[in-house]
């Protein structure tokens, strides 16, 4: 060993060593959080680790995305040479060869290549940074001298790296570093002779290596570690399940997130996890129409707060309380302005759920302080006594279907389905006139079903998303009974809320119904023939639209369908809108929404209303309540209620039969 | 400080009613009974005394065994103790009767200040508090809509016909309350499993000395209309003027927001 | 045996009490007895010139400017002692706030019975009145099995009939000195035009069919003569031309007036959730499918500009 080696060894354990004492603190805060990693179904894990992670699927549905897989697969090789050349420093002549040629030249043509890529990628990352300026990227001054400082270690690391092999080859084809060779040295170089250079080149390397490695878990690029586990780790859970709080434990002090340490492991993991890529924000309507909340200071604001309070956290026992996140940490217009739209977490590359963290404080303020805007308090004050957000008569919830000549559960028993109309289709006039289209639609195809009536309740989405679970909790218990009752096993949903809670809630109570929303079962009809509609839209109707209903499209992937319905009938002519299927933008109606006031910035629903409005189409399709009352009202304050009219798929079929 | 709430336990408002053989009324389907809303209010605005001071604040109500899950509530809201004395036939009990058990009750407690809802939202009764309160021989001030603690005395503001006027009350009184004094909160999860394993204290009219005949109603109900239980739906026709001229003469005849 | 009329006022006599004397009148007049009139407050001079003609033959004033406010504590013990002086077996009083305040104070005195807000009045062998329960949902029709009974009656409802001769005969007494627990201030008289939303009994509510903010003083007029609180729906709200304190519905104020006018309003289930609770729902919309007209009790398809205008019109004939 030469003096050069041991420098190297010393160097690079002091390096490792501050590296791994770093690794286990953030991990130790991680531990902080409650119960255990997922590790189920490890088969589905690693096929999304693959195509989120390595495959960088989410990433690349930006076209930005294309220069961070470079980076992404850039790194991957270059560390693979990194790491041999660090350990050849140490033991001379140290190769990865031993590893079988056809790889290990891979491996070598990789570094290469994809080096090359990664200084194209990074100048362009620049550019957008520091030229373009993304909204998203936006952050605090010191984000963008991390960025920086981040950048000029890649990049300096990445030239030694070229100069090291110009100058001593590697087996295999490299082709830059031959053409740079051919460039400049006119072919062959006698490595002798410039072996200073080459020593220069490979202390730079090294010593960048080992910044590199001490500052990376300081820094916001704790991702690089954190991402992939991240993504594997990710709940392996229907998505539009917000899972039941633990009500009956008599052990439990409080529930919902009031303090850091209340979040899970895997929320805790997320926070490092989180590439302050702005993904999120950007698709968030809360921050477009600029409201305080975006989803990545969500994440970042959890995150600094663990940072800080973490050393005390560790120190002191389990069982002690941390600090409140409450109004520091998240504040009161950032935690009630979410409409739960779930594009958060669908545009995430890694996995980080912001929404479900929001929902976990919301859980915490309204069971645990009953603090929560008056408007929704009012909402759940209704559903409590009547059982719909209108505090409507519960006696009169069946009244909708008077005369049309459908029986009851408890009239007729014996049907293959249960229409579950659900609040606004049994009390809101407007949509009442969906449930009677789908109640149309069900009898010409001579499917047997009923309804509950009188006997019908709230499904909970709405108390649930606002966080008052216990509420949640009620109604689904008294629904499954009411269902067990009598013996129901399909349910048919006009609303995709009630949709989404009674098949991926519901279970987890032992409930477990076959739930399908009406757009899928009238693609159904149409397709076994059962339903005939007579092909034709109404005439007025030109240009038509469809809105995608977060909970169907995001929540549960109906995005076909609807379309479906629409394309089936003759002369229609279906436009996209701008921001459409899993891109769609909320009509701001979820997450209890529906029933609080907007007071900041614009009016969600006006934002879409105006994308509708522009696409300049005068029939919008919508399969769901709320975003049909969101959008009508959205036109109306537009002006534009004469040119563009609003119609459910049910009603627009139901017209054609 | 201690406080005294009465409460009373009523259909839910949007509750459908028909009429029974008896001349009764019943509620159509499940009724759901709720804290009759002006309750609400005196129980909030007991619970805000009792927090700017040291204190205890009891709910007493006088009902059927539908009257528990609206004690219940009380307590989760943040009521101490509830004492309800029950009977099953609270419903044929007439605002005279129900003010001497209230004030049997009452009496035993000694309370500084006791909150009433300025009515009970099902018979609409408007007397039951100011009976308890000239029972005890204590002043009271009805329909209160700002109350201020001052020390050992109050402040408070009541509607009079075209305004309102500010009294100072001292100890002990009863306040009735008008809606929007307060901001009846949300109960809390914690409170609500607590007043789960809370004892409600249940009293008969043996064990507070009252007799048939005290509580005997003067008063027999010969008959019960219900006038509207759903909305008419009536489209009025004619020319413009003549529809306007029979909605007056409607609303002149039916007496409506004149 | 006597009736005892209640003119529980403020130094000035108003409709209300007329309606009480005139009831008063009506069932000493069935029933045969004497009707005597009770008045504590500030002097009302030659106002109460006003009482004659309901055939009271004597009215007993307690007059003093430091009684400036009909308390219980004062007033209670008189009535109890006139009660016994004059034989009393009814008392009808007005059922204003302080009205029915000081009737259910008597009542707990005599240990009578006490039926509040009465809107009819009757005498057949015994007291009978009806009286809205269930917020009007249910009419019940009640009788006194014992006496003294005691009533109060709905403001604004029963006319103020003057049929018999005669002048009343004023006894006045010297109001007597208690010391009373509850001291009054000081009185603060607000402005009519300010009808709290949710306390008012009359609500005229327009929505996105005003077509404008300067199109309010339509509704305000007629809000004027019925002595009505203006509402909004949230569009227009929404559109910047009222502000959000006027907004009714789900997420704007819940109201329960007696009477609830909406005009131009579509009455989306938004609005509904606020108004819901009204007695008596009328609608004036220009669109014969307007949702609102499948929720009120009268509808009158017609342009809110001629309607209205021609409502107020009728209405200041019918109430002047
Ligand atoms: C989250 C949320 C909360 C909401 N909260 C509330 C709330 O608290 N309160 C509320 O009111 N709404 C609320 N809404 C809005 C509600 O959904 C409706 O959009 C709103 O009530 C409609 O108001 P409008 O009836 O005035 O307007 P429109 O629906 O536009 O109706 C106007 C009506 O006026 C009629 N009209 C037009 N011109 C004339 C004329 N010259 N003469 C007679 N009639 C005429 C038209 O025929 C039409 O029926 C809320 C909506 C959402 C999404
Ligand atoms: S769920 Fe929607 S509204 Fe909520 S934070 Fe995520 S993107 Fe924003
Ligand atoms: S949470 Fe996900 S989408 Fe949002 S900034 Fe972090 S990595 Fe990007």
């Amino acid at each position: 060993m030469t003096i050069g080696n041991i420098i190297i060894l010393v160097l690079l354990s002091a390096s490792l060593s501050f590296f791994s004492f770093r690794l286990l603190h953030l991990l130790k805060l991680i531990a902080l959080g409650q119960g255990a990693l997922p590790l189920d179904r490890k088969a589905h894990r690693i096929k999304r680790l693959l195509i989120d992670g390595f495959g960088q699927r989410r990433v690349l549905k930006q076209f930005s995305g294309v220069g961070h897989f470079f980076i992404f697969w850039g790194f991957f090789f270059v560390s693979f040479g990194t790491i041999e050349g660090l350990i050849s420093s140490i033991i001379p002549r140290f190769s990865f060869s031993f590893l079988g040629d056809p790889f290990y030249l891979f491996m070598n043509f990789g570094q290469d290549v994809f080096g090359l890529f990664v200084i194209g990628a990074l100048l362009v990352s620049l550019y957008r940074r520091f030229v373009i300026r993304p909204v998203r990227m936006e952050g605090a001054f010191s984000h963008t001298v991390d960025a920086l400082i981040i950048i000029t270690l890649i990049f300096v690391l990445l030239i030694m790296s070229y100069g090291m092999r110009v100058i001593d080859p590697k087996p295999g084809w490299t082709p830059v570093a031959d053409v740079l060779r051919e460039f400049i040295f006119h072919g062959t170089v006698s490595s002798t002779s410039y072996s200073v250079a080459y020593a220069s080149f490979e202390w730079i390397h090294h010593s960048v290596v080992l910044c590199f490695l001490i500052y990376i878990l300081y820094s916001k690029h704790t991702h690089i570690l954190f991402a992939l586990p991240n993504i594997f780790l990710k709940p392996d859970k229907p998505l539009g399940l917000i899972e039941k709080l633990d009500l009956e434990d008599e052990t439990v002090e409080h529930f919902g997130i009031q303090g850091i340490t209340d979040f899970t492991k895997k929320d805790l993991l997320d926070l490092f996890a989180c590439t302050e890529c702005g993904r999120c924000q950007e698709a968030c309507p809360a921050y477009i129409t600029g409201k305080p909340l975006s989803p990545k200071k969500v994440i970042l604001n959890l995150k600094e707060h663990l940072l800080e309070a973490g050393p005390a956290l560790l120190k002191k026992s389990e069982t002690e309380f941390s600090q409140p996140l409450y109004s520091d940490v998240i504040n009161k217009d950032m935690l009630w302005s979410c409409t739960t739209c779930y594009a958060c977490e669908e545009a995430c590359p890694v996995g980080i759920a912001p929404m479900k963290k929001i929902i976990g404080i919301r859980q915490a303020r309204v069971l645990m302080e009953g603090d929560f805007p008056e408007e929704a308090q009012r909402a759940l004050r209704n559903i409590e006594t009547q059982s719909n957000p209108w505090g409507l008569p519960q006696q009169q919830r069946g009244q909708w279907a008077e005369g049309l000549g459908i029986k009851t559960l408890a009239e007729n028993p014996d049907v293959e389905y249960l229409f579950f109309a659900g609040c606004a289709g049994s009390y809101d006039q407007r949509y009442i006139s969906v449930s009677k289209a789908i109640a149309a639609i069900l009898q010409k195809a001579g499917i047997q079903f009923g309804i509950l009536g009188n006997e019908e309740l709230c499904t909970g989405d709405s108390a649930k998303r606002i966080g008052n679970d216990y509420l949640a909790q009620e109604l689904a218990v008294a629904n499954i009974a009411i269902f067990n009752r009598y013996g129901v096993r399909k349910i048919i949903t006009s609303c995709p809320h009630c949709f989404n809670t009674l098949k991926n809630e519901y279970p987890e109570y032992g409930g477990c119904f076959e739930v399908i929303h009406h757009s899928d079962l009238i693609v159904d009809l149409i397709t076994s023939g059962r339903l005939q509609p007579h092909s034709r839209l109404p005439v007025d109707t030109k240009k038509i639209t469809y809105h995608d209903s977060c909970y169907l499209g995001r929540y549960n992937q109906i995005m076909d369908a609807p379309r479906e319905v629409i394309a089936r009938l003759k002369g229609s002519k279906l436009v996209e809108l701008k921001r459409n299927r899993e891109n769609s933008f909320c009509c701001g109606a979820g997450g209890g929404r529906m029933w609080m006031e907007e007071k900041i910035g614009t009016a969600i629903n006006v934002a879409r209303s105006r994308e509708i409005i522009d696409s300049g189409v005068d029939t919008v399709a919508t399969a769901c309540p709320f975003c049909m009352n969101m959008l009508a009202d959205g036109i109306k304050q537009e002006g534009r209620v004469e040119e563009i009219k609003i119609r459910d798929i049910a009603e627009i079929v139901a017209e054609a039969l | 400080m201690k406080i005294v709430v009465l409460i009373k336990s009523v259909p839910d408002t949007a509750s459908i009613f028909k009429v029974a053989e008896d001349n009764k009324f019943v509620v159509i389907g499940n009724p759901k009974f709720i804290m009759s809303p002006y309750d609400e209010y005196a129980l909030e605005e007991a619970i805000k005394v009792k927090e700017s001071v040291s204190g205890e604040v009891v709910v007493v109500s006088f009902g059927d065994e539908n009257a528990l899950e609206v004690m219940r509530t009380a307590l989760a809201v943040g009521a101490d103790s509830a004492i309800l004395v029950e009977n099953s036939d609270a419903d044929s009990f007439t605002g005279k009767g129900v003010s001497k058990v209230l004030a049997a009750v009452i009496k035993t407690l000694s309370p500084n200040i006791i909150f009433a809802g300025k009515q009970a939202v099902d018979d609409d009764g408007c007397q039951v508090p100011e009976r308890v309160a000239e029972i005890l021989g204590i002043s009271h001030a009805s329909a209160v809509t700002r109350f201020e603690l001052q020390g050992l005395t109050a402040e408070a503001d009541r509607e009079v016909e075209g305004g309102y006027c500010t009294m100072e009350i001292t100890f002990p009184a009863l306040c009735t309350v008008e809606k929007g004094i307060n901001t009846p909160r949300y109960p809390t999860l914690p409170n609500i499993m607590k007043a789960k394993r809370k004892e409600i204290r249940k009293m008969t009219l043996e064990e507070l000395n009252l007799s048939a005949d005290d509580v005997r109603p003067g008063l027999t109900v010969n008959s019960i209309s219900l006038p509207r239980q759903e909305r008419l739906l009536k489209k009025l026709e004619g020319e413009i003027g003549a529809q306007v001229k029979q909605l007056t003469s409607i609303l002149r005849e039916e007496k409506i927001g004149l | 045996m006597s009736i005892l009329a209640l003119i529980a006022q403020q130094g000035e006599l108003k409709s209300s009490a007329l309606e009480a004397v005139s009831v008063a009148n009506q069932i000493a007049q069935k029933a045969d007895m004497q009707l005597i009139a009770v008045y504590i407050g500030p002097p009302l001079a030659d106002q109460l010139k006003r009482l004659e003609g309901f055939g009271i033959e004597k009215i007993v004033v307690f007059e003093s400017e430091a009684v400036t406010y009909y308390q219980n504590d004062i007033c209670v013990p008189i009535l109890q002692k006139l009660v016994t002086e004059f034989d009393i077996k009814v008392i009808i009083g007005s059922a204003t706030s302080i009205g029915k305040e000081v009737c259910a104070s008597i009542a707990a005195k005599l240990d009578a019975e006490l039926i509040q807000d009465c809107i009819e009045v009757d005498w057949d062998d015994g007291l009978q009145a009806k009286k809205p329960i269930f917020a009007g949902k249910i009419i019940s029709d009640i009788s006194f099995t014992n006496m003294p009974a005691i009533i109060s009656v709905r403001p604004n409802i029963l006319p103020v009939i003057r049929n018999r001769e005669g002048a009343p005969e004023i006894i006045k007494r010297e109001m007597p000195h208690v010391p009373h627990a509850k001291s009054i201030k000081n009185i603060v008289r607000e402005a009519k035009s300010g009808v709290e939303l949710t306390e008012a009994k009359v609500i005229v509510a327009g929505g996105r069919g005003i077509g404008g903010p300067e199109n309010w003083p339509v509704l305000q007029e007629l809000c004027d003569v019925m002595g009505a609180a203006l509402g909004a729906s949230r569009s227009a709200v929404d559109a910047g031309w009222i502000h959000h304190t006027h907004q009714i519905g789900q997420t704007g104020k819940v109201v329960s007036p007696d009477l609830y006018i909406a005009c131009g309003i579509s009455g989306a289930i938004q609005h509904q959730a606020g108004m819901r609770n009204s007695k008596v729902v009328v609608a004036i919309n220009k669109d014969p499918g307007a949702e609102i007209f499948s929720s009120c009790d009268y509808g009158i398809v017609g342009d809110l500009f001629e309607v209205v205008p021609l409502l107020t019109k009728e209405m200041r004939k019918l109430l002047s």
